[in-house]
Parts: structure tokens; C-alpha cells; sequence
């Protein structure tokens, strides 16, 4: 089983490889990429599967909560004789299972804005898979403070939304017109944070894991993307898919120009 | 003037469907104005969270429109 890590890692990455947009190169820095996720339900599963299957070297998977039967129409990652177990001890094991090579790191911690700055700052890009406001600005907060972009996704029922932000503009020649050398944050499109009970999660709303699927796929595509430096990401956008209808729009950001009324 | 709405997420809850197409005279014709007119025949609209995008671009409230453009509402979504 020892065959010499050159021969595998080209054999497992082969039909990846030969995409002009990966290389040798760029499959050279999904390994020594350090992604985060924050969150590994609806949205973190799949995404945590194509980014590991892809080859980023280093993930970081952040999630206090336990295995509950109700997850598993949906999460497809966990095993029934996973109930009670760390989501993110189970979601660790999996990747091991899949690739022994992957550097995991296990932080059974709910992300808050105590903690924020601190796990943002082991990461290269943070993933948003997280089910509520508060997590979600505390995230956008701590990236734009260590500099880091984010891959931002949520669902409601059979819609869902994606947006990278805070992400470095390749073209800095744009900084001028379009606000700044990084890209619009989550407080630029909604500086409002909801009130309570205003907006409702899965949990009271509902949704098909392969709406969840979806979402989540496309997030991880957009980190892929990123450490490939693909200069065709959501920034400054945000992506909205209808699952019903199977329609995908892209709506241009632009900083909110505070009128209070 | 005439602009076509649309509504994603919870704002469906509280809106007939998902399009509607708006007709009105008189003087209003920022986002602003829209707005209020929509809140008087759709209260439960009012308070609600949301962007306005006009043609696909989030705009301020302040926005002129054209007769003619699709006027998007977009609030942020929880779910993950």
C-alpha cells in the first residue's frame, strides 16, 4: 500500500489534473490550502466532500453539535451509528476515510465574535455554512479584520444564495470603481441584521437536502475557484438560485448608501 | 409608468407571488415611493428586511426608475 506519494497523489487527482485551470500548479496549492468551514450540516456536508475529494491539504471544521436523527435526510456525510457523535469528530473521520493525507483539524467550538478573530486567523478562506445571523456577521466581521474572503451561502426552502466576500480584487486597476482593493462584505448587501424570528432556518422552514446539495456545492466551487486564482468568482455579486423554477440570477453589489428612514 | 416585482425568500410568505407586474401614474418614481405604494396595499411587507435591486444591481432607496425595469426585493436567507 506504500507506493510513493508522487505516483498516488497523480493518480487520485488525475482527471482533475488535466483541466488547464488546475495543473500541477494549482493542485499544488489546493494542498497547501488551509480552508475552513464553519458548519457542517446541510451546507457543510457537501461542500466539506468537494473540497476534500478536490485536495485542499488542510481543513478546519468548526461545529459544537452532535448527530441527531433529524439531520440525516439531509447530511449526507453521517452514518445512523453516528447519532450522538460530534459533527465535527464524525465529518473528520469520513475525510480520513476518503484521504489519510488530509490535514484535519477538529474544533468542537460554536463560532462566536469571542472566538472569531482567533479561528479566522488559521485559515486562508472561510466557508459559511452556518444556520443564523449572528454567526454570519460575526464571520464577516473577523475575515475583514484578518483580511481573509469568505464564501458566504444559506437556503430558504428551495431558494438559496452564494456570494464571495471580502475577497482580494485580482485587478487593482478596479479598486477605484468599485470601492476598495477587496471585495463587498456581507454588511455592505445587509447591514441590517433581521430581527428576531424575522427570518426562519430549515429547521422551521424546511428544505430537500438536494436543494442544500446545491448550495453547498456551489460554495465549494467558489473556494476552489479562488485557490485556483480563477478570476471569474461572486464578488461584489450575489447568486440566487430558485430550485423551483431552476432559475439562477446574479445581482451586482454595490455599498449601501445609508438613508434611514 | 409600469415595473415588474419579484420576491425570494420569506417575502413570498406574505406576497400573492412571485412576480407582479405594477402599474401606477402620478409623481412617485423612486424605490422609495414604489415602496410605500406597495406597503399600502401589502402591509405585512412593511418591517420586513430586504435589498432592492433594480435590472439586477442593489441600489439605495433613493434610485429613480425607468418604466420598464424588474425591481427585485431581496432579503437575506438563515438557512444552512
Amino acid at each position: 500500500m506504500d507506493a510513493p506519494l508522487e505516483l498516488d497523489f497523480l493518480d487520485r487527482y488525475q482527471r482533475q489534473l488535466s483541466l488547464r485551470e488546475v495543473g500541477l500548479p494549482g493542485q499544488r496549492a489546493l494542498r497547501a490550502a488551509r480552508v475552513m468551514i464553519v458548519g457542517l450540516g446541510g451546507l457543510g456536508c457537501p461542500a466539506l466532500q468537494y473540497l476534500a475529494a478536490a485536495g485542499v491539504g488542510n481543513l478546519l471544521l468548526v461545529d459544537d453539535d452532535v448527530v441527531s436523527l433529524s439531520n440525516l435526510h439531509r447530511q449526507t456525510l453521517y452514518g445512523q451509528n453516528q447519532i450522538g457523535q460530534k459533527k465535527a469528530h464524525a465529518a473528520a473521520e469520513w475525510v480520513a476515510g476518503l484521504n489519510p493525507e488530509i490535514q484535519i483539524t477538529v474544533i468542537t467550538e460554536r463560532f462566536t465574535d469571542l472566538n472569531a478573530i482567533a479561528l479566522a486567523e488559521q485559515a486562508d478562506i472561510l466557508l459559511d455554512c452556518t444556520d443564523n445571523f449572528p454567526t454570519r456577521y460575526a464571520m464577516n466581521d473577523a475575515c475583514a479584520a484578518v483580511g481573509i474572503p469568505w464564501v458566504y451561502g444559506s437556503i430558504a426552502r428551495f431558494e438559496g444564495q452564494v456570494a464571495v466576500f471580502n475577497a482580494a480584487r485580482m485587478d487593482q486597476s478596479e479598486s477605484t470603481v468599485k470601492g476598495g482593493t477587496r471585495s463587498l462584505n456581507y454588511r455592505d448587501v445587509f447591514p441590517q441584521e433581521p430581527g428576531p424570528g424575522e427570518i426562519l432556518n430549515c429547521e422551521e422552514l424546511g428544505v430537500l437536502g438536494a436543494l442544500a446539495g446545491i448550495i453547498g456545492s456551489l460554495q465549494a466551487l467558489e473556494v476552489l475557484k479562488y485557490l485556483l486564482k480563477i478570476e471569474r468568482l461572486l464578488m461584489d455579486q450575489l447568486l440566487t438560485y430558485d430550485g423551483l423554477n431552476h432559475r439562477m440570477m446574479q445581482f451586482q453589489l454595490r455599498p449601501t448608501t445609508t438613508s434611514k428612514s | 409608468m409600469q415595473v415588474r416585482l419579484l420576491f425570494f425568500g420569506n417575502l413570498t410568505d406574505v406576497m400573492p407571488s412571485t412576480t407582479l407586474d405594477w402599474d401606477w401614474n402620478g409623481d412617485g418614481k423612486t424605490v422609495n415611493d414604489l415602496l410605500n405604494m406597495l406597503y399600502g396595499t401589502y402591509p405585512k411587507l412593511k418591517g420586513k428586511t430586504f435589498r432592492v435591486a433594480v435590472n439586477q444591481q442593489f441600489v439605495a432607496m433613493e434610485y429613480g426608475l425607468t418604466s420598464g425595469d424588474e425591481v427585485a426585493l431581496m432579503p437575506p436567507f438563515s438557512g444552512g
